[in-house]
């Protein structure tokens, strides 16, 4: 499939899922009405549980597949991911130390504490990275990161309150049904603001896979890319985990999955063609959130995730050896 | 294709390179390096040759002292005008890149025409619509080379470029490197595989790093003689 042709898909299969989103749920609900009759059930409904829910899913699935393009480009690693490298689990941390020691601060104080905790993450790997030669040692250097703050999750767990904890639990199985609607439109911002952004530097990106002292010597500025990169996502990781806890698999597979649909490398193409696959694959996901459940329970976004992403990463594996 | 402009003079002054400051690579030396053709850097590993390169390209700073660039310090100098100035070659090419040969000439912008002709120059004129991936180390090299050579700077420096080549590729960069040194590109080429070069007048001049510092050796003494050098 060209790009294009791939855009066009991908573009109508998400007008449609939004489509059948905001219309299907255990409550039909009358469009006309929800419209006219601000203070109505159905307008309730549509404009306080469905439309969020609808944009929080675009902006986290886009969100995250960026984020771990990205960091595939940056590290030269095609494992790399906001969740590989413990980006993820820094922005847990704060989250955590924000909820458990009852210093809420409601929804900016987690936002900007899971920020704050995954950019600091995410300058450690880079601090680090300098020292490290093959890409293995970092991809485990983020994992041994992810078990240590884990264990410090645990043990703020082990002293948390009852209801702090269970909160925490909650937020730890991911969801995108939590967001308010103006949280949701703002996440939406922040991506399409970091989609501009980056795509002012997509020359750089492509230099940089040619290896980053060929790239500075063709006059890509080191600092001002990586700037941008830790930049985009470390507000990209960080906001996206506070609202929708630490999804999984979003950031690692998307990009593969692009590379699998379409034979395009450049990132003036790559970029887009990511946001694209994030936003649908995200709203796929929600399918298998919200269907099974009736009353609003269903199942946790990242089983989920897991068990659609796992298989997935697997088959890009088997199908590129059998193509090589 | 002829360069725009001349090789300015590379100075060194006072240089010691090194990744550590408690343990450099060298005593402080000053040279300065000036006028096309090849200008050849030996030494055994660990000798600093790379460090060398990359110093004078501005990809790292040295531990003390400075490079200048036509009287101008290196450190001074912008990203983009360090681009402008010289281009680099790095010893082993890239593996994890999914561009095509055409999308990575194209990074350097030039007319098509230019492209086409650059690449080649290089022998890989049927390579264009391929993925540098499932390209061989030889033959990414090259594009490699084409790369630099679009960049269109006044100075070229090359970091090993024939160390991951099998014997026929070597042969095949090096016949295209001194086909190009005569087109008035400065080169500094750091290189272990030298033996090529014996004799030629396209050779500029030719430095050993070692135990005994940087010293200019004679460029028209037998390659034997040098590596006794360093």
């Amino acid at each position: 499939m060209t790009a294009q042709q791939l855009s066009a898909v991908l573009s109508v299969g998400i007008l449609v899922q939004v489509i059948l989103h905001l219309a299907w749920g255990p409550i039909s609900i009358d469009w006309m009405d929800a419209w006219s009759l601000p203070d109505s059930t159905d307008a309730l409904v549509l404009f306080q549980v469905r439309l969020p829910r609808v944009l929080t899913a675009i902006a986290a699935g886009s969100g995250l597949a960026l984020s771990g393009l990205l960091l595939q480009t940056w590290f030269h690693n095609p494992l790399a991911g906001p969740s590989v490298l413990g980006i993820s689990a820094g922005s847990s941390m704060g989250v955590a130390l924000v909820l458990l020691t009852g210093l809420a601060w409601g929804w900016w104080g987690i936002t900007s504490a899971a920020v704050l905790g995954g950019m600091l993450t995410l300058l450690l790997v880079l601090l680090v990275s300098r020292r490290f030669q093959g890409s293995a040692t970092l991809l485990i250097f983020g994992l041994m990161l992810s078990y240590v703050v884990g264990a410090l999750v645990t043990v703020l767990q082990a002293e948390a309150a009852q209801d702090a904890l269970q909160q925490f639990v909650f937020w730890g199985m991911g969801t995108f049904g939590q967001a308010p609607l103006n949280l949701a439109v703002i996440m939406l911002f922040i991506v399409l603001i970091s989609w501009v952004l980056i795509s002012f530097r997509s020359r750089d990106l492509d230099a940089w896979t040619l290896g980053s002292l060929t790239a500075q010597s063709m006059g890509v500025d080191e600092k001002k890319l990586k700037v941008t990169i830790i930049g985009i996502t470390g507000v990209l990781a960080g906001i996206i985990t506070a609202v929708c806890g630490p999804v999984a698999f979003l950031g690692l597979a998307i990009p593969h999955l692009v590379r699998l649909m379409s034979n395009e490398r450049s990132h003036r193409l790559m970029v887009p063609l990511t946001i694209l696959t994030g936003a649908f694959i995200a709203l796929l996901a929600d399918w298998g959130v919200r269907a099974p459940g009736i009353d609003g329970g269903g199942w946790p976004l990242n089983a989920v995730l897991s068990l659609l992403g796992g298989p997935m990463v697997v088959w890009v594996l088997f199908r590129k050896t059998w193509n090589a | 294709m002829k360069h725009s402009r001349v090789p300015f003079d590379i100075e060194m002054d006072s240089l010691v390179l090194g990744y550590n400051a408690a343990s450099p690579l060298n005593e402080p030396f000053s040279d300065v390096l000036q006028g096309a053709g090849i200008h050849l850097v030996i030494g055994r590993n660990g000798a600093g040759k790379s460090t060398l390169i990359r110093t004078l390209a501005g990809l790292q700073t040295p531990l003390k002292g400075s490079v200048m660039w036509e009287g101008r310090l290196l450190s001074k100098s912008t990203a983009q005008e360090r681009g402008e100035g010289m281009a680099f070659m790095a010893s082993t090419p890239p593996r994890t890149s999914g561009l095509r040969v055409a999308e990575v000439l194209d990074l350097m912008s030039p007319s098509n025409a230019l492209r086409d002709q650059t690449l080649r120059q290089v022998g890989g004129e049927s390579w264009l619509d391929r993925r540098l991936s499932s390209l061989s180390d030889g033959q990414a090299q090259r594009v490699m080379l084409a790369r630099a050579l679009l960049q269109q700077t006044p100075w070229m420096v090359l970091d090993e470029p024939t160390a991951f080549l099998d014997a026929p590729s070597r042969t095949a960069l090096w016949e295209t490197l001194l086909e190009l040194s005569q087109t008035g590109v400065g080169m500094i080429l750091a290189s272990h595989d030298f033996r090529f070069l014996q004799g030629r007048d396209e050779l500029a001049s030719v430095h050993a790093m070692g135990l005994m510092g940087w010293q200019a050796l004679n460029r028209s003494e037998p390659a034997a003689d040098w590596e006794l050098q360093c």
